[in-house]
Parts: C-alpha cells; structure tokens; sequence
C-alpha cells in the first residue's frame, strides 16, 4: 500500500472499524515512524470520540458509578489487608505454634512440589508415547498408501485386460457371423518358409461385406513395423486389405477390408511393411496362400 | 492515577462517567447495564493506568474506545441484537455539568458535531454505536456497503475539520 491509501484508511481507523488486514498494515506503517498519519490518526479518534461527547444522558450517573468504584476499592482493599495479615502470623511465646505453622506450610508446599513433578513426568511420558503412536499409525498410513497404489495399478491392469478381451470377444463373435455367412470364403495362409504353429486362415463374405483374419504364431513385428495383408487380383495386383499388430505369438482375429467386388483373388499375402502401411508392398512376406476352392 | 491516588479515580470517573453511560446505553440500551460498563472501564484505567499513551489520543477519546469495546463484548455475552439507533433519554436540561471549561467544551464539540448532515450524523452513530457490520448498515440503508464506507470516511473527514476549526 502507498502512503495516500493508509491516510485513506485514517477515518475508518478513528471509529475502529477497520478489517483485520488493513488494521495490522496500518499498524505496521505507523510503527515504521509516520508522523503525519500518526496525529492524522490521533485527530480521528477525537473526531470519534466527539460523537460520544455530543451525546445527552447518563445523568446522575457519575453518582453511582462512583460509588461502585469505592466498593471494589474497599474490597481490594480488604482483600490485600487480609492477604499480608496472614503472611505475618506474630510468633508465640514458646514459638512452638509458630514453627508447626510454618512445617505445616512446608509440608504443604512439598506435597505440591511433589505433584507438580509427578504430572511434569507424567505429561512427558505421555507425550513421548503420543509420539510412538503417531509414528507407528504413520507408518501404517505409508504402508496402506503403499498398498493401495498397488491395488490401482492391478485394477488398472485389470481395466485394460477387460477391455482387450472385450476387444476380442467383438471380433471373434464378428468372425462368427462371416463364418455363417452363405457366401462364405476361407484362404488358409501359411509361412513362406516352414514353421510349425504359425500361419493365418482369412475368411469374407461378400454378403456381409465383411472380411476377418484369424492369425496364429506370428512373432511381435518390431516397433516401428506392423503386418499388412494384401488381396493379389488378377485385375488390380496387390490390393490392401488391412494391417495389424501381432503380439507374442498369440491367435488374433483382426477385421480387415474384403476383396474388391467382381475381383478374382488368386493369392493373399501378410507382408511386414512400416508402421502406418503402405499403398503396395515393400517388406518380406512373412505368409502366403490361396483361396479354397469355392 | 499511575501513583495510585483513588482521588484521581474519582476524579477521573466523576468527570467522564456520564458521557461514557451514554455511549454504552448507545449500545446495551438499560442504565444498569451502562453503568455496570463504565465501572469496569475505570476499574480498568485503575488497574492498568500504564496502558494509556497520549500520543494515540487524549483521554477521552481513549476512554470511549475502552467503553465501546467493553459494551460490544456486554452486548455479545448477552446475545442481544441492537440495531436501532435509540437516543438516550433527553433531560429537561442541557448537560451543562458544573465546569464551565467542560460545558464549553461539549456545546463546541456539539456544535461540529451539528455540522454534519443528518444523514451523515446517522451513519455514523450507527457505525459507532453499535455492533453492526458494513453490510448489515448498508442493508439497512438500501444502499452498497461501498458507500456505506465512503459515506463514513466522508463525514469523518468533515467532523474532524470542523472540530479543527472549532479549535482554532
């Protein structure tokens, strides 16, 4: 705040009615020795004060006022001439009395010496066993917390696992209905050079128009390939029907891209191109067959 | 009072009891009450004379401060809601007191108090003597508490000029 928005807070300052913030930066600003918002201030709180001076009333009152006052001032009297009375007991003729006052007040006091310790010791050890507690229930909230990230890293899992597997029951069920399908054609694919467990069955319906490929031990293309499935026609070549990742040697069922219509497929081929596909192909061929005959 | 004179409690009390009961009837509204205030605000000053500092202000005005506080903290043990602005009951005479210096005193402070709009005059007695928030003013004004607080530091400005002028 500058200077001119402290001397704007004066006014409200000289009826103490100022909000807690603007009160304390106030504070500070006159306690850092402004002399001018200091009797600025001082001036203010007369100004207010002057509304109580122009008030009528509270006749007679200074009557009685006064006489409460005196009251309390025989009362704290009384009460102060009754306290040093009875610290200055005048002693006896034998003083016997006198000291067995005096050891009375001593015992008294140790007694409450002796408490005081007892609940100082208490209240330590208390405090330390507090302590062990709040690090014993700290340290099962870490190990819950521990814990607990765990079971959302495995629901995690779980969540990806369900959907991959939903993932497949879709397109296993949709291979069911091609494999239903009237105008059914299967092309049984196999690995160019030979290798036991691994080769694709592709199976469309042009009814359906639609076209599956059901692969099995085909290894992981590394990560910047995947696998691309080509119709040969006789009219058009290689036609594109689909690419597909292929993890760990696992069956896959992949929807791909039916032959063209009026087309005659006399080969397909599963070839490893770049990531993305290509427009014809470029990498090896990884299978290869040819229709059933219808 | 310092040294321990009650004369000069008595002094002290005799002098400001009947302004500061009228502040604190302002707010607690029963004489008893008020009464029972300015007792504990000079019981206070006797207790605690050390507190005062002139350079924040003269005695009145640091007495008044202490009666206000005082009644707010009455007005909240008791839970009452004072809102209304309620003037003291007026006597029949003027509150003249016996010193002459003091009587002139009050009709020049009364005088620049005059000075100020009724409107102003009652913003302020409002803000003064009661416990009342800015919105809860401003809600029964019809008008923002922004303004409220400008209304406010307006007719401070102008009461403190013409006290100044007054003193002159």
């Amino acid at each position: 705040m500058d200077h001119q928005e402290f001397v704007n807070l004066l006014p409200l300052a000289g009826l103490d009615r100022l909000g807690p913030d603007e009160a304390r930066a106030l504070h500070e600003h006159l306690r850092g020795g402004c002399a001018e918002c200091q009797a600025e201030l001082r001036a203010y709180r007369e100004a207010g004060a002057a509304l109580a001076v122009a008030l009528e009333g509270g006749h007679e009152a200074e009557h009685r006022v006064w006489e409460n006052l005196e009251k309390r001032l025989h009362a704290n009297a009384a009460a102060a001439h009754s306290l040093a009375h009875s610290a200055s007991q005048p002693a006896h003729a034998d003083g016997r009395e006198h000291r067995g006052g005096a050891g009375w007040w001593r015992g008294v006091a140790l007694v409450a010496i002796l408490m005081v310790l007892a609940l100082v010791v208490y209240d330590r050890s208390m405090v330390e066993r507090m302590r062990m507690e709040q690090v014993h229930h700290l340290g099962q909230l870490e190990s819950l917390s521990w814990e607990l990230n765990g079971l959302r890293a495995n629901l995690k899992a779980a969540r990806i696992e369900a959907d991959t597997l939903h993932s497949e029951l879709s397109e296993h069920a949709r291979l069911d209905r091609i494999l239903m399908a009237p105008d059914l054609q299967l092309t049984r694919l196999s690995a160019l050079t030979p290798a036991r467990g691994v080769g694709a069955i592709v199976a469309f319906s042009h009814a359906y128009n639609q076209a599956m490929i059901h692969t099995f031990g085909l290894p992981e293309p590394p990560d910047d390939k995947l696998y691309e499935l080509w119709w040969i026609t006789r009219q058009s070549g290689p036609v594109k029907a689909g690419t597909f990742y292929a993890r760990g040697h696992r069956t896959m069922e992949v929807q791909v891209s039916p032959p063209p219509a009026g087309q005659r497929v006399m080969m397909a081929t599963v070839t490893l191109e770049p990531a993305g596909g290509t427009s014809k192909p470029t990498g090896p061929t990884y299978l290869r067959g040819t229709p059933d005959l219808e | 009072m310092r040294a321990g004179d009650a004369h000069a409690l008595q002094a002290l009390s005799l002098r400001y009891s009947r302004m500061l009961t009228a502040v604190a009837w302002r707010f607690l509204g029963d004489e008893a009450g008020a009464e029972e205030v300015v007792s504990d605000v000079f019981w206070k000053v006797w207790s605690d004379a050390k507190a005062f500092d002139a350079a924040q202000g003269s005695v009145a005005a640091w007495l008044v401060y202490l009666a206000r506080n005082r009644a707010i903290d009455c007005l909240r043990t008791r839970s009452m809601h004072q809102g209304e602005i309620e003037k003291a009951p007026t006597q029949a005479s003027a509150d003249a007191g016996d010193d002459l210096d003091e009587a002139e005193h009050v009709q020049s402070v009364r005088a620049a108090v005059a000075t100020l709009e009724t409107e102003q005059r009652a913003v302020l007695e409002m803000v003064y003597f009661s416990d009342l928030s800015f919105a809860q003013i401003a809600e029964r004004l019809g008008i923002p508490a922004e303004t409220v607080k400008a209304k406010i530091s307006g007719a401070m400005i102008k009461l403190r000029q013409a006290l100044a002028n007054r003193q002159k």
